[in-house]
């Protein structure tokens, strides 16, 4: 079982890896984020994106009413129905689903984002949390029924609200709910690079424990994805593939040894 | 005049306190939420691992 998370960002080439997921002899679901199309959309609205540094040095995206109904429009929407689409075309025979739908991905909201403003500290709450549990029941018997599932945010919280969440945190509940083998991420870069601007400093292999080092030494979002990374690697995944998805073939690539292989 | 949730103790607010506003109680030093300001509410902040969002 294999899942592929593919990232939000604008270069991706989605008709060539769904082109490439078309060739696979394995079941296997995919995991979208939309984060640029997001924000193109929450332009459109009017609606200016805000993004929160806690106390502790962590960003956040705000998600209030009007960031939530712009990834309901951008990432349940038109990524997500695109991918679909793009699926059908390959006959890939795709159901495309957020984390609310069956309550796939059950959810906590987030108690607040503790920020300084003004002098003053205040607690931001918004409608944010983290994934708890996934309806694997639900997810297994459209696998095993020959469909594949496109998976996206929002999640559905206690409550049954719609609330955002971070689609690295997803993928690890659902790589433990499905006993997935293999984990595939794509990305606007070869993979994990020592230097961002080197093309270069590509890492072809990265082992779990040197997972936990790198947590400490980046900062911001990145930290966050190596916690992400981390917690996903200390479950019982064999391999976790981080590869390039603007190339060609970037599925294949990715199974042939391209990117960054982390393994126990 | 608010009290504490917690220890009952008066709390000092100022004239300009915000919704959301944190603030620690001078006696018991628990972490306080003003949850309202019209009438003041005060209720002990949650408690979270990672104080960020998403």
């Amino acid at each position: 079982m294999l899942i592929v998370k593919i990232g939000g960002g604008e270069k991706l080439n989605l008709p060539g890896i769904i082109r490439d997921l078309a060739t696979l002899n394995e079941p296997f679901m995919i995991v979208h984020g939309a984060n640029a199309l997001r924000d193109e959309v929450a332009k459109k609205m009017g609606f200016e994106k805000s993004v929160l540094t806690s106390i502790s040095g962590y960003t956040s995206v705000f998600s209030d009413e009007n960031a939530l109904d712009a990834i309901l429009m951008a990432y349940s929407g038109l990524r997500n129905k695109r991918l679909v689409e793009l699926c059908q075309q390959n006959d890939i025979n795709a159901v495309g689903l957020t984390g609310l739908d069956g309550r796939i991905v059950q959810g906590k909201r987030n108690k607040g984002i503790r920020v300084m403003e003004n002098g003053k500290k205040m607690l931001k709450r918004d409608f944010s949390g983290k994934p708890a549990t996934v309806n694997s029941a639900l997810l297994t018997t459209l696998i095993d029924s020959g469909y594949v599932p496109v998976l996206t945010i929002p999640i559905c919280d206690e409550n049954g609200n719609a609330i955002n969440s971070e689609n690295d945190d997803i993928v690890c509940k659902l790589q433990q709910g499905l006993d997935a083998d293999t984990v595939i991420q794509l990305i606007e870069a070869p993979g994990f690079m020592e230097d961002i601007n080197d093309p270069d400093s590509l890492r072809p292999r990265l082992d779990y424990a040197e997972l936990e080092v790198r947590e400490q030494q980046v900062e911001g979002r990145m930290k966050r994805k190596m916690h992400a990374l981390y917690k996903l690697a200390k479950g019982n995944v064999k391999k976790i593939i981080i590869c390039d998805g603007r190339g060609e073939n970037p599925i294949l690539d990715a199974l042939n040894g391209g990117g960054t292989w982390i393994q126990p | 005049m608010s009290q504490c949730p917690v220890c009952d103790a008066d709390l000092t607010l100022g004239d300009d306190i915000l919704k959301g506003e944190l603030l620690e109680c001078d006696d018991c030093g628990t972490e306080l939420e003003i949850t309202s300001v019209d009438p003041v509410k005060v209720d002990a902040a949650p408690a979270a691992e990672e104080d960020w969002g998403q």
